[in-house]
């Protein structure tokens, strides 16, 4: 019994550490975002290997998500209300939820799982050390290129997602739903709003520093070898799933108050 | 400028709950290569991280050309690094930068040097290691002696007072390691650094050293130069030296 309590009290102290290590660290990349300027190269080739390397998935990904939509909404409301609302639902759906949490998931398997690793690695290959040892401060060299480039990123990928899942969408109301383009453009405009974009664009910006926020932390701290590189990319995918889940809601509750 | 550049006082530490070092104090003469011996896992790579920063002690003191170096704040701890460099067991160089890269990294985020200087100096170091012209090379594309070599390249770009050496010739073959051996007296030589190296290669300590101690169980238990060494009756020297398990220093598993 005794032994259990001390197991439950240790996997308590030990979260509280790891919440107040995680929150130091967010800080002090937070603290370093003045001197984004100085790290100019490493944040340029970080944007175009997140933001570029990522467009070929989040295209074939958006694609589908698109057409997806566009075949179930009419399969809930085709007999109901008129064909234009499919290509407004399609739309909306897209922009405010689908193209950044969908997009949001796809990016944190493939760039915040690969920041744990790469940073992972050369925590236990002693790369980090030796950064440290010659006086370049990791924290500096290393997160904030790779935050601000996740933030930054993100909302980019996420109009071009957008664009493609509608696309995705038109093609399906088209050649699968015989509607007309200029019903679908026509049920776009009346229920699209400039609100909605931005409420997007807001959603994938703070998803976006979440995701590398989160990669960085699991890498940076990674501990025990191999074992611990593939647990800390493990644990940044599962971390960042739930959290852009969590956020996602709240976002939801903050940006669309009549919804609830 | 004080005369001992690195000095360890009764310093404690301990690791995931197990002692590491204790009571250990040590001193580090400027212009000297000190050599501390040790078995594996005895911690000789830990007063290497002690001296450069990496951890600082539970208890107890290490002064950096007289000054608090476990008490420095961030901004003067980074000025004090800028006077040491260290070569790592494992290389460690940044394996997504080319070898021009790792050596020039210092280079670029501490001095205002232009590019072509930078790759003179470059070219410089890589010489004085004897690997000219693998600039663009990366490193998965070399041996395990020549990364030790550019490591070394990039602990020297900066032209370091103190250089740390961590093991630096476990893992290569004996005569590769000769050749490093060499090229820790020649740099010693050849720079006028002082320099520290950890290691458990008899070769290395009785070649490189113009001190050398041994550790165990977190202290120094001898020192004295390799002369004394040799000559020494000190059963845990004697044991150490002839590669016995039986003896003093006892062995866990």
């Amino acid at each position: 019994m005794l032994e259990l309590f001390s197991r439950i009290g240790e996997r308590v102290l030990g979260g509280f550490y790891r919440l107040g290590e995680a929150t130091l660290l967010i800080l002090r990349v937070f603290g370093e975002l003045p001197h984004i300027w100085r790290v100019h190269r490493e944040t340029v080739a970080q944007m175009i290997r997140i933001g570029i390397g990522s467009m070929p998935l989040v295209a074939v990904t958006s694609l589908f998500t698109g057409m997806v939509l566009a075949v179930q909404t009419s399969y809930q409301i085709e007999e109901y209300v008129p064909e234009i609302f499919i290509a407004s639902a399609v739309c909306k759906a897209t922009i405010i939820e689908l193209g950044p949490v969908i997009t949001a998931l796809v990016i944190s398997g493939r760039v915040g799982a690969s920041i744990a690793a790469e940073l992972g690695t050369m925590r236990v290959t002693e790369q980090i050390d030796a950064l440290e040892t010659m006086a370049v401060d990791p924290v500096r060299f290393l997160l904030l290129p790779r935050f601000f480039s996740g933030l930054v990123m993100m909302p980019v990928i996420v109009t071009f997602g957008c664009l493609i899942a509608i696309a995705g969408g038109y093609a399906v109301c088209l050649l699968y739903l015989e509607m007309s383009s200029v019903a679908f453009f026509q049920g776009m405009r009346q229920f699209v709003y400039p609100y909605d974009i931005y409420s997007g664009l807001l959603k994938s910006f703070i998803f976006g520093g979440t995701i590398s926020l989160v990669g960085c932390y699991y890498g940076y701290c990674t501990s025990q070898g191999a074992e611990g590189v593939g647990r800390a990319t493990t644990q940044s995918v599962v971390t960042n799933c739930l959290l852009i889940l969590i956020f996602d809601y709240f976002l939801a509750m903050l940006l669309f108050p009549t919804a609830g | 400028m004080q005369s001992v550049i690195m000095e360890l006082a009764g310093v404690y530490k301990s690791l995931g709950g197990q002692p590491v070092l204790s009571d250990l104090s040590l001193s580090v003469p400027r212009g000297e290569t000190l050599v501390i011996m040790g078995r594996s896992g005895a911690g000789k790579s830990v007063i290497l991280k002690h001296m450069v920063g990496l951890l600082n002690p539970d208890r107890g003191a290490v002064l950096f050309d007289g000054r608090r170096l476990d008490r420095m704040r961030r901004a003067e701890l980074q000025q004090a690094r800028k006077r040491m460099g260290m070569l790592f067991q494992s290389s460690a160089l940044f394996d997504s930068m080319t070898v021009a890269e790792n050596v020039s990294l210092g280079l670029r985020k501490h001095t205002r040097l232009g590019e072509k200087e930078i790759a003179a100096k470059v070219e410089a170091k890589l010489a004085a290691v004897g690997l000219a012209g693998i600039e663009q090379k990366m490193p998965a594309e070399l041996s395990g002696g020549m990364r030790k070599r550019v490591g070394l390249a990039r602990a020297i770009a900066m032209d370091p007072e103190l250089i740390l050496y961590d093991e630096p010739t476990t893992g290569l073959d004996p005569i590769t390691a000769d050749a490093i051996n060499n090229l820790i007296i020649e740099t010693r030589d050849k720079f006028g650094v002082t320099s520290v190296v950890v290691t458990h290669d008899v070769n290395t300590v009785l070649k490189v050293g113009s001190t050398v101690a041994l550790l165990n169980e977190g202290k120094i238990i001898f020192s004295g130069t390799p002369a004394e060494l040799k000559s020494t009756d000190n059963p845990y020297v004697r044991q150490f030296l002839e590669g016995r398990a039986e003896g003093p220093i006892k062995v866990h598993f």
